[in-house]
């Protein structure tokens, strides 16, 4: 009822104003003669010439001009694809200048439930547009903005085709609870459920579809998206059609070949047979585990380079076709995408289709503006899990694939380890694979495969009310439906799920629905004097739907239930899962600038969420005020600098604000409630039929992270714009924390709950500047560098006494529960919590030998201290487009410096003693650092020490690009570009492991980015 | 003009959409898997389940716990390591995450199977006071449940104050961090909380008459045997020895309507039937006072009796008869089906093996083989072979292809095997589990031998170190069920022919009774033989081969360091 009456109450306002609609009079005409050009004076052609109200038009000829008849004083506008909008008062000669996009985008962001001058912002605010020249792959939606803006740092996920990324804007306001920044694409906020076989809510954008992306960083400027908007935002805003033009199409494509950058060395066939030899002797069973049978049954060893085997060189594809235009007054933009994108892991693949729609029409003379969106994705992903650890431990002595009765009867004729095994009713199933599985048998035996879709669309109204036009209502009604499954099927040969095999799927549907609506008055007073006020209210209903099912089955040659299903969940077994949760908020803005000198800025959100608690005796703890105040001095305007020519622009800013941050803590963390037993197989039989309930954990007390930032900044611009400068200064302090704690046991139903345990700050700075040294007409040359420094400290962690007190987090360790990385006050988030190793005269490190930080004269967990982090302490991006006639050429790096990784592969396979090489019968391969290291007996301690946490910093080319652009393809109307990229060209590090770049700060064996060259093209018709 | 309509209908529209939006903010938990009804029996259940199941799905997928391997934190599985790997009995050679540490005493405040055992201990802790608080029925019936509740709260904080000295203490449910209370203190509040609970006391709540509540539930004759227990141990835990208490605590206990299991069955000896399959119904459940209850489809779990089963075999054991031996002439001439089911049998009754992980020190098979066994002289190789060889039902050893020496402690055929456990049903029907994996033989917590032992004890250390005829007589009931044979290879002495027992036996007997049944640790801290002492040593004792003194600090398990951090009540339990 609600959302029925919410959308029908403006549309029936706006009938009602449609009657009030007034006829404009008529005037004598004049014969009006024009050239276009653009900003370097070059002619444009074709740009389209409307006379404003009504049906005159033209277009421009090959050297820019154009005549027609028109009202004198009649507005003329000017269009043309790329370029922004120009409006001229008809007079008998006019010249019309065109800027390109990229200015319009300068002049006017997008904000928080609205748009604004860029010169009038008094918050921290970057805006970019993707620079459609010089990027590597863009497969997914923060791939265009990785390295280009200070203070956001992207750190792609591993090489998984389609992967995500993880993003910090500012380091994160968080410990555990979430640090992803509020995405928002089209005015919806994305939920935080994901989506099975996506990585990341931006995975359902086709990058091709972005026309903006606008990232809030300070409070002033996120505090209207009050309690999500702690970890700063990113808006998305899709590209539209053009009123008026004529259709235009635009295909842009690309081949790209992937190949594999570095390998884990490890010991060859040989090398581990010499090895074992020297550890265990000939006549061991460690010995006798080498190598593999031939198809007499003899013994035959073989020298495989696993790694080799499992990954390829790897061809992908991209295409996509746009089409926009203006149907009269209705602006149009469809687009097709698809992307087939393959892995350098054999098998693995991503491909994605995409289809998007716009339609902005403009109505009762531009009073009334909608803005509807579509975009639909469908997507598939064929994962390549686990093998990389696998191909790295996988004895070198075994061939891929063998003749012998066993391998082929047992195995699908792979080589595998095998012992003896007997199956209930197996009669012939004489053998079980057993210790590392041979990893190309996975590639081939395991399919793990997703298919996801979603739907998000949003109708967008803006209506400026006649005769009272400073007042605009707006409505948005948006929405997001993604369904995604994800299937498993493992052979019964697999050693994953042997002899039973397996087939399972996972499901997970979410839907958002969200309404907003806010009025908008903006008035000048005395000349002087600028207000602009926004009130608004915002419903927002998440909602996550999860399902399972697996089984194996007995083989058909069984004797006893062939065929049968295996291991399903019991019949009564609830695999459905269901969450929700609703947030409520109003918010307005209130805008004063004086002079178009002195601006302030003030805003407050409240927000109400349903993940905190409501009940008797716990009221009132679901709201929350997230309130912001700023201020801004165009100096530039002021006399003094006025006139003063080689400053362009010149504007301080201060900002305060409070967010807030409730993602990642669940949607009834505060109710208690009890978890019966899932399935049939935990009952214990002592009343009834045994059914047990565990009462679970709860907190009736949590409530929202608050982080207040402070914010200082500086623009500057020189010479024309030709060089830009930003420095921001900030202090955010996060308090109520939320996280995962070890409590006193006995306090609740559980070792950990979820609590507000602390505080923590972050301080740095930023500094971004634009240079282009070179703008003359055949040459272009833009640099743009920024610059990111940033410190965290964890100021307090509640608890009784406080200070030995600390957070584990991060895992790392070998085995389970092992984690090296703690929260504790006066040090950076997840520091290295770890022990300090003892040296040798020769700087070895000498084995289970620390030192005893604590004094108390033994080794235990008080020794451990901490060391270092995984959080850069500064980030660089440089990028350069040097442009020279029709060429062009760029490139793309990144630097990350003071951030540390504990190598945990290093750690976990640190172990080469006759206790760990040969375990459970099984045998693994060896790296070679861990040979020449030579720890023979590893203690729990020395998994955790300090010498494993390496300084991790580094240089990246993330891209270089070169391209040629050409107006008119073999004489036809064809103009576009063709463009080569290498990506992921070099990186320079001391860092030992494959690759420096680890976004948690714990390494473990990844899927391994790879580099790839691409070549495309775009063309235009 | 326009503005005149516009505000009152929006002013409509927003009080009515507003007012319905925030009263959207009141859910209610969706989740179909979670369920917001108090349900008494369901949360009695839990605390029994507590011995063995580790969450919510079986065998694990939902653990109780945090940042401990599920399988692992099991609490049987877990008593089992820290008494039985760090004593002179038992050792394991698997590499996983605080075993080493165990097996060589060197571990510290933040080894995750002390860790796991504490929280699982707590974590039983609070849902008995959970239950507690909220089962107030005042019937009969719910008296008894509330004495058992308040039974099984005494018995996890029995095994606190064994292992962890000093543990948090709370008798109600309390988000504060509870205060932490000294050893001697928990010892009198245990006290005379079983004192009040089998009936000595002054409250109502009290259990059943001993066999008189299903198998599975506690009763009085546990509640008498955890007493004489902790009798038993009160020097350790409180300075002041009551072995009189002890002693008075195990002879009503064996005053109960509990009796050995005497009784052999289908070619399994008495002793045998106490550990497998079907010990819940082929005369040991006579025995066992108070059970683990596993079952291979409702009860699954990684730990317990599997563990116990599954860890010292490997797989070619799957395919030996174990028990008896069809080509044995006295067989000859009979059909298959004739022969008794121990002699038919191959394996030990699950699929399960886990590569000998489990192997016995030398100290511990020395006790059956003899003083003088050697690593080139010991035993048979199959158990029915080496509980004959020995002449005692108890040595059901494997040691084909075993060394009695245990002198690299990761080769897996140094040590012998001690597979107690099976999950055979001594009346050969199948065992439970479809997939015959997971096993039905419930773990004893607690069974009537121990009783006899204790008594026999007391009586020795009230009578200068030596037996009077009643103490005999207790260890002579055991021998007699063991069938312990003239000329057996530790002492010679028959069963029957038993007449002297001194202190040191009873040392001895202690072993070849509950061997592998996670009781060792105290025994030899009783003994004064385990930590801080130079004269009684084990191999890999401290991390040498021959065995080194360990701290005496290593008699209590550290108070893990995540506790010490959460809960500032909470001090270490030694400097």
């Amino acid at each position: 009822m609600m959302k029925q009456l919410i959308i029908r109450t403006p549309l029936r306002m706006l009938v009602l104003m449609l009657g009030l609609f007034l006829s404009v009079g008529a005037f004598a005409q004049i014969d009006v003669k024009g050239h276009v050009k653009d900003a370097l004076g070059e002619p444009i052609i074709g740009a389209t010439i409307r006379v404003v109200g009504t049906q005159t038009a033209t277009v421009s000829d090959f050297d820019g001009n154009f005549q027609l008849k028109a009202e004198q004083g009649a507005n003329i506008s000017v269009t043309y694809v790329g370029y922004q909008t120009a409006t001229v008062k008809a007079a008998p000669n006019v010249v019309v200048t065109l800027q390109d996009d990229a200015a319009l985008l300068e002049n006017v962001v997008v904000i928080g439930y609205g748009r604004a001058k860029k010169t009038d912002l008094t918050g921290s605010v970057t805006a970019i547009k993707p620079d459609d020249k010089n990027h590597g792959l863009n497969i997914n939606a923060q791939d265009m903005i990785s390295g280009k803006i200070a203070g956001v740092a992207v750190t792609p996920g591993d090489g998984t085709p389609g992967g995500g990324a993880q993003i910090r804007i500012r380091g994160g306001s968080s410990l555990n609870a979430s640090n992803d920044p509020l995405i928002v694409i089209d005015g919806l906020a994305m939920d935080n459920y994901g989506v099975q076989g996506l990585a990341n809510p931006l995975s359902m954008v086709n990058p091709n579809d972005i026309e903006s992306f606008t990232v809030l960083k300070d409070a002033s400027a996120t505090a209207i998206y009050g309690s999500r908007a702690s970890n700063g935002v990113i808006i998305i805003t899709t590209k539209k059609g053009r009123s008026g033009q004529k259709p235009t199409f635009n295909y842009s494509g690309n081949v790209s070949v992937s190949t594999k950058k570095k390998t884990t060395d490890v010991l060859d066939g040989p090398g581990l047979m010499n090895y074992i030899k020297n550890l265990y002797g000939e006549d061991s069973d460690a010995y006798r585990e080498l190598g593999y049978l031939d198809a007499d049954g003899n013994k035959q060893y073989a020298n495989t380079d696993w790694q080799d085997e499992i990954f390829q060189t790897a061809v992908s594809n991209d295409h996509n076709l746009t089409m926009s235009g203006g149907f009269k007054n209705m602006p149009y933009r469809v687009s097709l995408g698809a992307t087939s994108q393959n892995g350098i892991l054999k098998t693995s693949n991503f491909t994605r289709y995409t289809a998007s729609f716009n339609l902005s029409p403009s109505l009762l003379k531009d009073h009334l503006k909608l803005n509807i969106n579509g975009k639909g994705m469908y997507a598939k992903n064929r994962y390549a899990d686990g093998v990389v650890g696998a191909a790295i431990s996988m004895d070198p002595t075994k061939a891929v694939m063998g003749d012998n009765a066993i391998y082929q009867d047992y195995f699908g004729g792979y080589v595998q380890s095998f012992t003896s095994a007997s199956y209930e009713g197996g009669g012939n199933w004489l053998y079980m694979p057993k210790g590392t599985s041979n990893p190309v048998a996975s590639l081939a035996q395991v399919n793990n495969r997703a298919r996801s879709k979603s739907l998000l669309g949003n109708i967008e109204v803006d209506y400026s009310i006649h005769g009272f036009e400073d007042l605009h209502l707006h409505a948005n009604a948006a929405m997001d439906l993604s369904t995604g499954k994800q299937n498993t099927t493992r052979s019964p040969l697999s050693p994953s799920a042997y002899y039973y095999g397996s087939d399972g799927w996972n499901t997970k549907d979410s839907y958002n629905l969200q309404l907003s609506l806010y009025a908008q008055y903006m008035k000048d007073f005395l000349k002087v004097h600028h207000f602009d006020i926004m009130a608004g209210y915002e419903w927002q209903h998440f909602h996550v739907k999860t399902d399972w099912y697996s089984h194996g089955t007995v083989p058909a040659s069984n004797t006893t239930n062939p065929g049968a299903y295996y291991n399903e969940p019991a019949e009564d077994q609830v695999t459905l899962y269901e969450s929700e949760n609703y947030l409520v908020s109003f918010f307005g803005r209130l805008n004063y600038s004086l002079m178009d000198r002195y601006m302030l800025t003030f805003t407050l959100r409240a927000d109400g969420s349903s993940r905190f608690n409501w009940m008797a005796g716990n009221e009132n703890q679901q709201w929350g005020y997230f309130p912001s105040l700023a201020f801004a001095w165009r100096m530039k305007e002021e006399p003094f600098l006025k006139n003063i020519d080689f400053l362009s622009d010149a504007k301080m800013r201060l900002g305060w604000g409070m967010t807030g941050q409730q993602e990642g803590i669940g949607d009834y963390t505060y109710i208690p409630v009890f978890k019966p037993n899932a399935n049939a197989h935990a009952l214990y039989e002592v009343l009834g039929n045994g059914t047990t309930y565990r009462p679970q954990a709860y907190n009736p007390h949590l409530t929202w992270e608050k982080t207040t930032t402070w914010n200082a900044g500086i623009d500057l611009a020189f010479l024309n714009n030709r060089v830009e400068f930003s420095l921001d200064w900030y202090y955010r302090k996060t308090t109520d924390l939320i996280n995962d704690v070890f409590v006193a046991a006995g306090s609740n139903f559980r070792n950990k709950v979820k609590s507000n345990i602390g505080s923590l700050h972050n301080t740095g700075f930023e500094f971004m500047t634009t240079v282009r040294p070179i703008q003359s007409k055949d040459w272009r040359w833009e640099v743009s560098y920024n610059f990111t420094y940033n410190k965290n400290e964890i100021d307090e962690l509640i608890s009784g006494e406080g200070e030995e007190y600390f957070v584990e987090t991060g895992g790392g360790l070998t085995g389970t529960g092992g984690n090296v990385q703690a929260h504790t006050v006066g040090k950076p988030v997840s520091a290295f919590h770890v022990y300090q190793q003892v040296y040798d005269q020769n700087g070895n490190p000498i084995p289970n030998t620390f030192v005893d930080r604590n004094g108390n004269g033994y080794l235990d967990g008080g020794d451990r201290y901490y060391y270092y982090k995984p959080a850069a302490d500064v980030l660089m991006g440089l990028s350069s487009k040097l442009q020279y006639k029709s060429w062009d050429l760029g490139f793309s790096m990144r630097a990350s410096l003071g951030n540390y990784v504990f190598n945990s592969t290093a750690s976990g396979s640190s172990n080469v003693g006759a206790g760990s090489v040969y375990t459970n019968g099984n045998l693994s391969n060896l790296r070679v650092a861990s040979v020449d290291r030579g720890f023979t007996n590893v203690s729990q301690q020395q998994y955790a020490s300090d010498y494993f946490v390496e300084n991790a910093s580094f240089l990246k080319m993330d891209n270089i690009t070169l391209g040629y652009s050409f107006d008119k393809l073999f004489d036809s109307k064809i103009g576009g570009r063709i463009y080569a990229t290498v990506q992921n060209v070099f990186t320079i590090t001391n860092y030992t492991g494959i690759d420096p770049e680890v976004a948690s700060g714990v390494d473990g064996d990844i899927y391994p980015r790879p580099i790839t060259t691409i070549v495309g093209v775009s063309l235009n018709f | 003009m326009k503005l005149r309509y516009i505000l009152p209908v929006a002013a409509f529209a927003c009080a009515t959409v507003f007012t319905s939006c925030v009263k959207d903010l009141e859910v209610s938990n969706i989740n179909p898997q979670e369920v917001s009804d108090f349900n008494e029996d369901y949360i009695f259940n839990k605390i029994y389940g507590n011995l063995v199941l580790t969450g919510q799905i079986g065998p694990n997928g939902d653990s109780d716990l945090d940042d401990i391997d599920e399988g692992t934190s099991n609490m049987t599985r877990l008593i089992w390591n820290l008494n039985t790997l760090t004593t002179d009995e038992g050792h394991c050679w698997w590499n996983d995450p605080g075993m080493p540490e165990l097996n060589r005493n060197t571990w510290t405040n933040s080894n995750v199977m002390i860790k796991a055992l504490y929280y699982r201990l707590m974590f039983g802790v609070t849902i008995c006071n959970f239950y507690l608080e909220n089962a107030n029925g005042g019937d009969a019936a719910t008296k008894q449940k509330r004495a058992e509740a308040r039974f099984m709260r005494a018995l996890h904080y029995f095994y606190l104050m064994d292992l962890y000295a000093n543990p948090p203490f709370l008798t109600k449910l309390s988000s504060e961090n509870p205060p932490q209370i000294q050893r001697a203190d928990l010892f009198k509040f245990l006290e005379s909380e079983l004192k009040d609970i089998i009936g000595e006391g002054s409250g109502d709540e009290v259990l059943a008459e001993a066999k008189t509540v299903d198998y599975g539930r506690a009763d009085k004759a546990a509640g008498m045997l955890l007493l004489a227990r902790m009798y038993l141990n009160a020097e350790v835990y409180t300075g002041t020895a009551r072995w009189e208490d002890a002693k008075t605590y195990a002879d009503k206990t064996i005053g109960t309507a509990y009796t050995l299991c005497t009784t052999p069955k289908n070619g399994f000896s008495a002793y045998q039937l106490l550990f497998m399959g079907d010990n819940n119904e082929n005369g040991a459940e006579n025995e066992i006072i108070l059970p683990a209850l596993h079952d291979g489809e409702k009860t699954q779990t990684w730990g317990g009796s599997l563990f116990m089963i599954a860890a010292p075999v490997s797989e070619n054991m799957k395919k030996e008869h174990l028990y008896g031996n069809p080509d044995d002439p006295a067989y000859a001439g009979m059909a298959e089906a004739d022969l008794p089911l121990a002699v038919r049998v191959t394996g030990y009754g699950t699929s399960e093996s886990w590569d000998i992980g489990l192997r016995a020190r030398q100290q511990f098979s020395k006790v059956f083989f003899g003083k003088t066994a050697s690593n080139a002289s010991v035993g048979e190789n199959l158990p029915y072979k080496n509980t004959a060889a020995v002449g005692d039902d108890r040595a059901i050893f494997y040691t084909q292809g075993q060394k009695l020496i245990i002198a690299k402690e990761s080769d897996k055929n140094q040590g012998l095997i001690y597979m107690k456990f099976n999950n055979i049903h001594s009346d050969g029907t199948a065992g439970h589990h479809a997939g015959g994996q997971f096993v039905d033989t419930d773990y004893p917590m607690l069974r009537l031998a121990e009783a006899y032992l204790i008594s026999a004890e007391c009586d020795a250390r009230l009578n200068n170190d030596q037996c009077t005829t009643e103490g005999v007589e207790r260890i002579k009931a055991l021998r007699k069920r063991a069938n312990v044979k003239t000329g057996n290879k530790y002492d010679g002495v028959g069963a029957d022919a038993l007449n002297k027992v001194t202190l040191e036996d009873i040392f001895q007997e202690w072993s070849r009774e509950f061997g592998f049944e996670g009781m060792r640790r105290m025994v030899l801290i009783r003994w004064n033989r385990f930590a801080g002492q130079n004269d009684y040593k084990w191999e890999w004792m401290g991390g040498a081969q021959a065995g080194t003194m360990i701290d005496a600090r290593f008699n209590v398990f550290p108070i893990p360091d995540s506790e010490l951090n959460a809960n500032p009540n909470i001090k270490p339990n030694y400097k």
